[in-house]
């Protein structure tokens, strides 16, 4: 049993608790809304987290894209997909086996990445413009420039074909 | 005097010397001033909903030429003021229903969510200099994203009802809650941009030439994104009474459906002061540097005028169709505000360092007026265009139905 002593401890805590109960119940739920609310209580916890961290623009972007986009974009597909709500309908298929190899396997290297990572000592204070050092890095041609704009050439294909796909003919 | 002239930061530290003096733990004393000021700042807002709701009304009334809340029938206060105290009480004692088959859970929280979204996003508005809830150097982008957040108590009241009208309206707004956001964050990074801070205390500070005169698109950009995001005319499709009765909070009675009125009411207290902070100046105005007290006067004002215009629209402007509100954001809008956000990136880079804000503001000016003018010969070109297709079409039809009636003889 750990006795938390801080106020950051016990705040650590809860926003694990909140996490991990959260993506328990998503996995346990019958009723898909449901687990796809449990997610977004989630990604609150996950957002908590970054605030300890001192990182307030991460939870915002956590905030935004997780709960704003995605969460949205699936409960959307969730209520535009036929008998996804009944209750007598199997919620697996054919590939659960493959499925279960690779999250055992993820779960595996996840365990083994964090479990050799050794926490040595205090962090270094989180520098007060952490936000100006963030963007300047993600523009700077010697910093993640390159991967940055790739992502966003990326995104721009999706757009095109989504609109390609939509397009009446 | 010298108390008055910045009377809520002199209360502050005297609140906190006062707990000081209590020999209280500095771990209390912040404790306690931080939940004092959370309470505050989420109950100011709440109380004002009672003046702000017969604001409204007593404009609605004046509108459609009527006089609104009085004190003519049963006792209302002068001009009506207690009207509102009479709705509350009201509110409160009605029954709470809850529809068969209704997804309990879900239709209990949505409630407590939609408050709850809107009563968080005022801890980063800045009443005056030093009155602010927290400085979050994320500030505005804190405000989006809780804004994102207030999506699901839409989507949950409608699903949570188990209503198909509910659904319809929520599925509605929510469509158009995400197609209006993104015009909306590239108008606020434009201000962002031109700030070179997320701070909503910055972005006052920095402005010295509101906004408004130096980015008057961008500002109008921002107004139409958050009218919509507000379901008010001629964006009002989640609440259309005459087609889906209330939109997705038709099943709930009593405090229930009172809280999300009342959200509604403080989402749109919200983007009124967001709208003034970001482009009119916030707290700043005459006699504000003497006495920093005016600060949430002037904040207050701006507040109400720009209310005032979100009325007029509201009561005035027939309702659009859900394809042509989309069709205005994802062809008009957002190209806009794209083209917008280049455009002053791109002078705001080329302006030489020693312009003052005045230059600045006349650059930016310049831009926007020029991008107004682009724009105005698109839309009379595009309207032109649609116009001969309709001619053609008309002429078509004309030509055929003589056919046929010259056909028998």
């Amino acid at each position: 049993m750990i006795v938390p002593h801080t106020v950051q401890q016990i705040l650590f805590i809860v926003f694990g608790i909140i996490t991990l109960g959260g993506a328990v119940m998503v996995v346990t739920r019958r009723n898909l809304f449901h687990a796809a609310l449990f997610m977004i209580v989630s990604f609150f916890g996950v957002a908590g987290l970054y605030v300890l961290l001192e990182a307030p623009f991460l939870a915002g972007v956590q905030l935004f894209i997780y709960v704003g986009g995605i969460a949205i974009l699936i409960i959307f597909a969730i209520m535009l997909t036929r008998d996804m709500m009944n209750p007598n309908v199997v919620a697996r298929n054919s590939q659960w086996v493959p499925a279960l190899v690779v999250s055992l396997l993820l779960c595996a290297v996840l365990v083994w990445i964090a479990g050799g990572y050794h926490f040595e000592g205090t962090p270094d204070p989180v520098p007060a413009h952490s936000l100006e050092i963030l963007g300047q890095t993600l523009v700077a041609p010697d910093g993640l420039a390159l991967p940055f704009e790739v992502a966003s050439v990326l995104l721009l294909v999706a757009i095109i074909g989504a609109v390609t796909i939509a397009r009446e003919r | 005097m010298e108390f008055l002239s910045d009377l809520f930061v002199n209360i502050g530290a005297w609140f906190q010397g006062l707990l000081v003096s209590l020999n209280l733990p500095d771990v209390w004393v912040q404790i306690i001033s931080m939940l004092v000021g959370a309470f505050l700042l989420a109950f100011v807002p709440l109380i004002s909903m009672f003046f702000l709701i017969w604001y409204e009304r007593k404009i609605v009334a004046r509108i459609g030429d009527r006089l609104g809340p009085n004190n003519s029938g049963a006792f209302a206060g002068p001009y009506g003021l207690l009207q509102v105290l009479g709705d509350a009480i009201k509110m409160f004692t009605k029954e709470d229903v809850i529809p068969d088959n209704a997804d309990r859970w879900v239709f209990n929280i949505a409630p407590m969510v939609v408050m709850a979204a809107a009563v968080l996003t005022w801890a980063v508005i800045p009443f005056g200099k030093g009155v602010i809830g927290s400085d979050l150097n994320i500030g505005i982008f804190y405000i989006l994203a809780i804004g994102s957040a207030g999506m699901f108590s839409v989507l949950m009241a409608g699903w949570g009802s188990n209503n198909k009208y509910a659904l319809l309206a929520a599925l509605r707004g929510v469509a158009t809650l995400v197609g209006y956001e993104i015009p909306q964050v590239l108008a606020v990074t434009a201000v962002v941009m031109v700030t070179g801070s997320f701070s909503t205390q910055q972005i006052v500070v920095a402005q010295d030439v509101p906004y408004l005169v130096a980015m008057p698109l961008t500002a109008l950009l921002f107004l139409a994104s958050i009218l919509s995001e507000l379901g008010r005319r001629p964006f009002d499709l989640v609440e259309a009474d005459s087609e889906i009765v209330a939109g997705y909070f038709i099943e709930y009675s009593g405090m229930k459906f009172g809280m999300f009125y009342l959200a509604e009411f403080m989402n749109q207290l919200m983007v009124s002061v967001l709208f003034s902070t970001l482009f009119l100046g916030g707290w700043r105005g005459p006699f504000v540097d003497q006495a920093p007290v005016l600060g949430p006067l002037w904040l207050a004002i701006k507040a109400m005028l720009v209310m005032l215009v979100i009325q007029l629209f509201q009561y005035t402007l027939p309702r659009l169709r859900i394809d042509q509100i989309l069709a205005v954001n994802w062809k008009l809008l957002t190209p806009l505000a794209l083209v917008n956000l280049c455009a002053l990136a791109l002078v705001g880079k080329a302006l030489p360092e020693d312009v003052g804000p005045w230059g600045q503001a006349g650059a930016f000016l310049l831009t926007n007026g020029a991008l107004a003018l682009i724009l105005l010969g698109i839309l009379a070109w595009a309207g032109r265009k649609a116009r001969q297709r309709e001619e053609v079409l008309r002429s078509a039809v004309v030509t055929s139905a003589s056919a046929e009636e010259t056909a028998p003889a």
